[in-house]
């Protein structure tokens, strides 16, 4: 009798768990696609130009922010080392010059490199001072 | 659009390649415009890395996603929709 019992209560449990676990499977099922379809990738901020001025040796930067973000800038040279890191700074939205100082290179390739939040932009310059 | 025969070669390929789920990495090439970058990024989801890399002219600009796929399928559908987005090289 006893034995009828726990066999019906655990026939019980484990359908409940079953429906349970098909339930949130779909329910995480559904939520990725969603997220997929509704929630794209933030918008990055655009380098919309890229200049080197010279006396002293300096970037100038073009970038247009969609919406206010954080950013950080580095300078890596063409064996990909870091040199230059500027720290990560929140920015307003909007069009925005910005002036890098790059003291200290030889002429060369480098590579400016951008990064928000999951994202990164690329971008090579050329210094050549004489 | 992809036709089913092409669809059929890469979802081949992908499945002798991968084990699903799997970290994919989609490469595209387009002049950098920004509606052609807002729709190619809008095929992805929020949470992916992406980098984007320039030509030393800044004429073209390379964008590579890394992503968790499910399965071969899922690659194919998204490469199908990258497809119906004008001036975009698929690599």
């Amino acid at each position: 009798m006893t034995m009828d019992i726990d066999l019906g209560v655990l026939r019980i449990v484990l359908l409940i768990t079953l429906s349970a676990t098909v339930l949130w499977l779909l329910y995480r099922r559904f939520r990725y696609n969603t997220l997929m379809k509704h929630v794209p990738v933030v918008r990055h901020a655009e380098l919309t130009s890229i200049q080197v001025g010279y006396h002293p040796t300096r970037l100038h930067l073009s970038l247009k922010l969609p919406h206010a973000q954080e950013l950080g800038a580095q300078v890596l040279n063409d064996r990909w080392e870091q040199l230059h890191d500027w720290p990560r700074a929140i920015h307003k939205a909007g069009l925005q010059q910005w002036e890098l100082p790059l003291e200290g290179l030889h002429d060369g390739i480098y590579y400016l490199r951008l990064t928000s939040v999951g994202q990164s932009t690329e971008r090579q310059f050329i210094l050549r001072s004489a | 659009m992809l036709n089913d025969e092409t669809k059929d070669r890469l979802r081949q390929r992908l499945n002798d390649v991968h084990d699903w789920p799997s970290v994919y990495m989609f490469k595209f090439i387009f002049e950098p415009q920004t509606e052609r970058l807002d729709s190619v990024t809008a095929l992805f989801p929020a949470e992916v890395e992406i980098l984007r890399k320039y030509s030393a002219g800044g004429k073209y600009l390379s964008l590579t996603v890394r992503e968790v796929m499910m399965s071969a399928e899922e690659v194919v559908e998204r490469y199908n929709k990258a497809s119906e987005i004008q001036g975009v090289i698929i690599l």
